[in-house]
């Protein structure tokens, strides 16, 4: 190039870089006449110029810009995922919060003009009161953060991911909204600005760029965004010259109040000027006196009235047509005093105006499911339908099967617990929405119905009942404020014979549009099914799930027939090969018959060579590992299943279980901890946690988060009887006390009244402590520990005879479960113990003897095993099964607190055998 | 003469009189500012370094700033000397980005050991270090052919100078700051684009 040559390129450039097509060709062609190669070099720089965009624009290299990119982390926690969209100040992302996983938004504040301390002291005062908005209808603000880089810094917001559209986005697509939408928009928007003045929150910039719609149609829903920040993140639309001082002008002059424009003090009013605008938009399609500068609009919106929407459209309801003439008048005094007032205006234009009129079925037939006709008023319900609290945490209930049918009783409960967790695995699930695990549902006591909310700690259940109907399936599924049990949402959702296997996806996308949570992803379990499976083995499949994991021996049984009768059906089904190879599993646990083991070795290796992605195989396969011994590499096939599904309530808990038992503490603990920091307002992760350090005897870390537990679910007596027994093992026996009678006042439970027993013993109420027992054995009368207890309340109460009849009972029970599981050490220990108890020396010892593997040198099994030693009169083996128990970390108040070793202690030996070790172990 | 002015005892008289001869075009002021902005600017950089002014709002360009309104002190209200500062700045903040951007590029194949300098305090994203290299390395072919425009970039990318304040360090009217940096846009975008479809 040589700068005469360039010279010439220049003159060009400028004099055609404006002009567009045709008019730009012959321009260029008559400018380079007879220069062919000329023109060919300007054409590249003219399509450079069209194609570059903003390109080092805005930015110079010496300020923090440009895209971040995919996998940024941002402040060691927020790791970006994508660009979602760009402001003239600042980007927003698509973001996974690593400390709490689920997916947010993250806007970058960059305007650096604005951030002296005392406006970042304003936006963090507005932020804070942001926050306190909690409303379905507006996106949530979570917090201001801080991005440091070498003294340089970024501030952003984290809010709400909302997917959808924006209004402004709508309406430049399609013009105009139907009556009918404008009317289901138009009622949240008003929610959705009447919650934020309820907490004294003005947005200051309401617009249809601020509105994102989710869905279309009826079904429409309309989140409000940046709720009083607006102004600190700015958009494409707010010059740079607008200066974003306090009473100053910020934002889009388009939407604002003559008052705003102004400069004036800024009220309610105001915003139902900018709500007033934007129904005219909604309705006309376009706004008053638009052209083509946003200021020119504005300034005539100061002095003129603005034309009635009516004379563009003539058919336009007239309530509207009065209550957006009201929300504009220019003194502010005269419009509505606040957004309910508009809502209800508008309302009175429905019931006039006829806008609700047949609802739209056709976007329904689409679906694979069927809306039933009785379903659609229903509908119309839910749109209409009292709002959802802004947190939400989920309990699906086990569906009911109408008839009693069991095989189909079990598939209705297979298809709550898919339904649990293809919920958990949602995007945007974070600590305000969380689902209660299923394990937490299961074990809940029964009868349980009318309190279920706060024995789950959970504020929303969704219930159903399935019916077969020619073939098909029939569910009717509700959402219930778990408090009063009130219907919030319901649907009916129908899936004819032929297309059985597509109800798992029908109803975890109906449930979660119910619960306005964001639509599911591919990821969840059926997904893992890459061919349909052959016909009739799903059905199988999802049966035996219903079965799987209940509490039973004989439910897991069960579980095992339908896996393989899955299998039978379709031999290249790999999950259900992966679940009968977990239920060969659970079976063995239950039965400690080697060939299951073997089974669910072969089964779960044939799974893994089908499936290598699928994760219910690496479960199989870890806990098959972590039954042969091999822990570390139980330890790895879960790490591996969490990795593949990441949101499986389950897999975690069994990792956690690995670690444990692998002797990898701290990752046990990091991972029971994550689950806390996942779902900080779900009791199970506080109790789990809780009775992680409980089994280490960390009594004191124990306590609090048990405590956790039953704020967290005060309807839940296990949360309650498990802070009383942890307050009992400290020896604080007032606290106990009076949490287990809670407890009890809660619901009567065998675990309360032990739990009570135990401490009652401990404070020489024998008689009372007995009758704790004795109402713990009359609720759950096959539970060997409870007539164990019941049998030493009675020796302490001096009733021998008594004592007896509870030890014969305890040993029956555990003889019974034995025949189960000959290989339980718990039980072994347990059963000589009752022996012992009993007197019958030799019986105990034989028990003790069979004893075997690692487990049984841990501190509860030798203190049991010292406990029986004593009673039978070999006070050497007792000693020293104590000094092994304090070795593996029993602390010695166990020791003082029991009475039967007050001779023991006595002895000479204790102190140089016992409490020497107890010295050394500290 | 300038010579002396810079060993006064007082910095911003020495500042004031140097960009005052930058005004009336005297090129050998310029000379005497780049290492009193250079020595000012890792003096600031190293204080952020040790983090003494924790949470406070720092970009480069604020970070020039700063060093601006030390040293010229109650002389700083003129934004024509601002510009000028500014404008000589950028030939210091093109090095410090440049040389920065490579380090880090070496640094990531197992390069020098890392070391707090000047350099860290400016921060760009990857994408960002990228992109400095190689508006350097086409700047250098385009300054065979166009110093001003070449000049323009580097006062608008480098030093982060809006267009009057660009306009003014180089005696233009603000018309022709915009026209010809549209064009050298035009012109680096195709650099950039063929260098990125050439690397990758």
């Amino acid at each position: 190039m040589t700068p005469e040559r360039w010279d010439r390129m220049k003159e060009i450039f400028a004099s055609v870089s404006n002009l567009s097509g045709e008019d730009r060709e012959s321009a260029l062609a008559l400018a380079c006449a007879g220069d062919p190669e000329l023109k060919s070099e300007l054409r590249q720089l003219l399509s450079q110029h069209d194609d570059m965009g903003r390109f080092l624009d805005g930015a110079s290299a010496s300020g923090f810009s440009g895209r971040l990119a995919t996998d940024f982390i941002l402040a060691e926690r927020y790791r970006i995922v994508r660009f979602i969209g760009a402001g003239g100040m600042g980007d927003v992302y698509e973001a996974v919060d690593t400390e709490l996983k689920g997916c947010i938004a993250i806007k970058i504040i960059r305007s650096h003009a604005i951030w002296d301390e005392r406006s970042l002291e304003r936006f963090r005062r507005e932020v804070q009161l942001a926050r306190h908005v909690t409303h379905g209808n507006v996106c949530r603000v979570f917090d201001i953060g801080h991005h440091r880089q070498a003294g340089e810094e970024i501030i952003f917001l984290t809010m709400e991911l909302v997917p959808g559209e924006t209004l402004a986005a709508r309406m430049e697509r399609t013009g105009r909204i139907s009556q009918q939408e404008a009317l289901v928009i138009a009622r949240e928007l008003c929610a959705a600005l009447g919650a934020a003045h309820q907490a004294g929150v003005l947005h200051r910039d309401f617009k249809p760029g601020n509105v994102m719609l989710i869905g279309s149609g009826e079904k429409t829903h309309a989140v409000v965004m940046d709720f009083g920040v607006a102004r600190w993140l700015g958009d494409g639309s707010t010059s740079a010259s607008m200066p974003s001082t306090e009473g100053g002008i910020f934002g889009t002059p388009a939407y604002m109040s003559p008052e705003q424009i102004q400069g004036k003090g800024l009220s309610v009013a105001s915003d139902v000027y900018s709500l007033g605008l934007v129904l005219y938009e909604m309705a006309t399609g376009t706004r008053p006196f638009r052209e083509q500068s946003l200021w020119g609009e504005a300034l005539k919106r100061l002095t003129l009235d603005p034309p009635e929407p009516r004379a563009t459209i003539f058919d336009l309801d007239p309530a509207w047509n009065r209550t957006i003439m009201r929300c504009l008048s220019r003194d502010p005094s005269r419009r509505y005093s606040s957004t309910h007032e508009v809502a209800a205006a508008l309302q009175g234009a429905s019931t006039e105006g006829g806008v609700r009129q047949h609802p739209r079925i056709a976007a329904f037939a689409a679906f694979v499911i069927l809306v039933s006709i009785g379903a659609i008023f229903v509908l119309r319900n839910r749109i209409f339908g009292p709002s959802l609290p802004a947190e939400k945490h989920i309990a699906v209930l086990p569906f009911k099967f109408e008839g009693g049918d069991p095989a189909n009783q079990a598939r209705a409960y297979g298809l709550s617990e898919s339904l649990t967790e293809d919920l958990s695995r949602l995007p945007g699930l974070g600590a305000s929405t969380w689902v209660v695990p299923w394990r937490a549902v299961r074990d809940r006591p029964a009868g349980d119905e009318s309190h279920a909310g706060s024995s789950l700690g959970a504020n929303l259940l969704v219930t159903g009942e399935l019916e077969l109907r020619n073939g098909g399936l029939h569910l009717s599924t509700k959402i219930e404020d778990a408090g009063s049990l009130k219907t919030l949402r319901s649907e009916v959702i129908e899936v004819p014979e032929a297309s059985i296997t597509s109800m798992e996806d029908k109803l975890v996308e109906r449930v979660a549009a119910m619960l306005r949570l964001p639509a599911p992803t591919a990821s969840h379990q059926l997904s893992q099914i890459h061919d349909p499976p052959a016909p009739g083995a799903y059905e199988f499949y999802q049966e035996g799930k219903g079965y799987l994991q209940r509490k039973t021996a004989e439910d897991n049984d069960q579980a095992i027939i339908l896996f393989e009768r899955a299998v039978e059906k379709d031999p290249k089904f790999a999950l259900a090969i992966a679940s009968l190879a977990v239920a060969y599993e659970w079976r063995y646990r239950n039965t400690k018959d080697i060939q299951w083991l073997e089974k669910a070795r072969a089964v779960s290796g044939h799974a893994m060579s089908l499936d290598d992605k699928l994760s219910t195989a690496h479960v199989a396969s870890g806990l098959v590992l972590e039954d042969s011994g091999d822990l570390q590499g139980a330890v790895r096939a879960l790490e591996e299943a969490k990795s593949l599904d990441p949101a499986n309530e389950e897999v975690r808990n069994l990792l956690s279980v690995a670690y444990d038992q692998a002797g990898k503490l701290l990752e046990a603990e990091t991972s029971l901890k994550e689950a806390v920091n996942r779902s900080p307002a779900n009791w199970v992760c506080y109790n789990d946690l809780a009775a992680f350090y409980y089994r280490h005897q960390q009594y004191a870390l124990a306590e609090p988060l048990f405590r956790a537990a039953t704020e967290l679910a005060p309807g839940n007596p296990k949360a309650f009887y498990n802070l009383g027994g942890v307050y009992a093992v400290q020896g604080k026996n007032k606290e106990a006390e009076a949490i287990l009678l809670q407890a009890i006042a809660i619901k009567p439970a065998a675990g309360a009244y032990s739990n009570l027993g135990t401490v009652l013993r401990s404070e020489g109420r024998y008689a009372d402590s007995a009758a704790m027992l004795e109402k713990a054995v009359e609720l759950v009368p096959n539970d060997y520990r409870l007539w164990q207890n019941l049998g030493n309340a009675y020796v302490l109460a001096d009733n021998r005879e008594q004592a007896d009849k509870a030890y014969h009972r305890a040993v029956e029970e555990i003889q019974r479960a034995l025949a189960l599981s000959p290989r339980d050490n718990q039980l072994l220990e347990a059963l000589a113990l009752n022996y012992a108890n009993l007197r019958q020396k030799n019986n105990a010892m034989l028990a003790l003897d069979k004893l075997s593997g690692s487990s049984a040198q841990t501190s509860d099994v030798l203190f049991n095993s010292a406990l029986v030693y004593e009673l039978v009169g070999e006070r050497a083996h007792a000693l020293s099964a104590l000094q092994a128990a304090v070795r593996a970390g029993l602390p010695e108040t166990r020791i003082q607190a029991t009475s039967t070793f007050d001779r023991l202690r006595a002895d000479a030996r204790y102190n140089s055998v016992v409490a020497v070790q107890v010295r050394l172990s500290k | 003469m300038s010579n002396e002015m810079a060993k006064d005892g007082n910095p911003s008289h020495a500042i004031t009189s140097l960009l005052a001869e930058l005004r009336k075009g005297n090129k050998e002021a310029e000379k005497h500012l780049v290492p009193l902005i250079y020595r000012e600017l890792h003096r600031l950089a190293r204080h952020y370094m040790r983090g003494e002014r924790e949470g406070h709002t720092l970009q480069t360009s604020a970070l020039v700033n700063e060093a601006y309104m030390r040293l010229a002190g109650e002389h700083a209200v003129d934004w024509k000397n601002r510009a000028h500062f500014f404008g000589t700045a950028a030939h210091v903040m093109r090095r410090v980005l440049v040389d920065h951007a490579r380090a880090r590029d070496a640094q990531k194949r197992g390069g020098a050991a890392e070391k707090i300098s000047l350099e860290d305090a400016f921060v760009y994203t990857e994408a960002q270090a990228w992109q400095v290299v190689a508006v350097h390395e086409a700047l250098n072919r385009l300054d065979q052919w166009d110093q001003r425009q070449c000049r323009i970039v580097e006062l608008r990318f480098f030093g982060g100078l809006n267009v009057e304040e660009t306009a003014e360090v180089l005696s233009l009217s603000p018309t022709t700051v915009k026209r010809e940096f549209q064009m050298a846009k035009a012109w680096l975008f195709g650099e950039l684009s063929r260098n990125t479809k050439g690397a990758s």
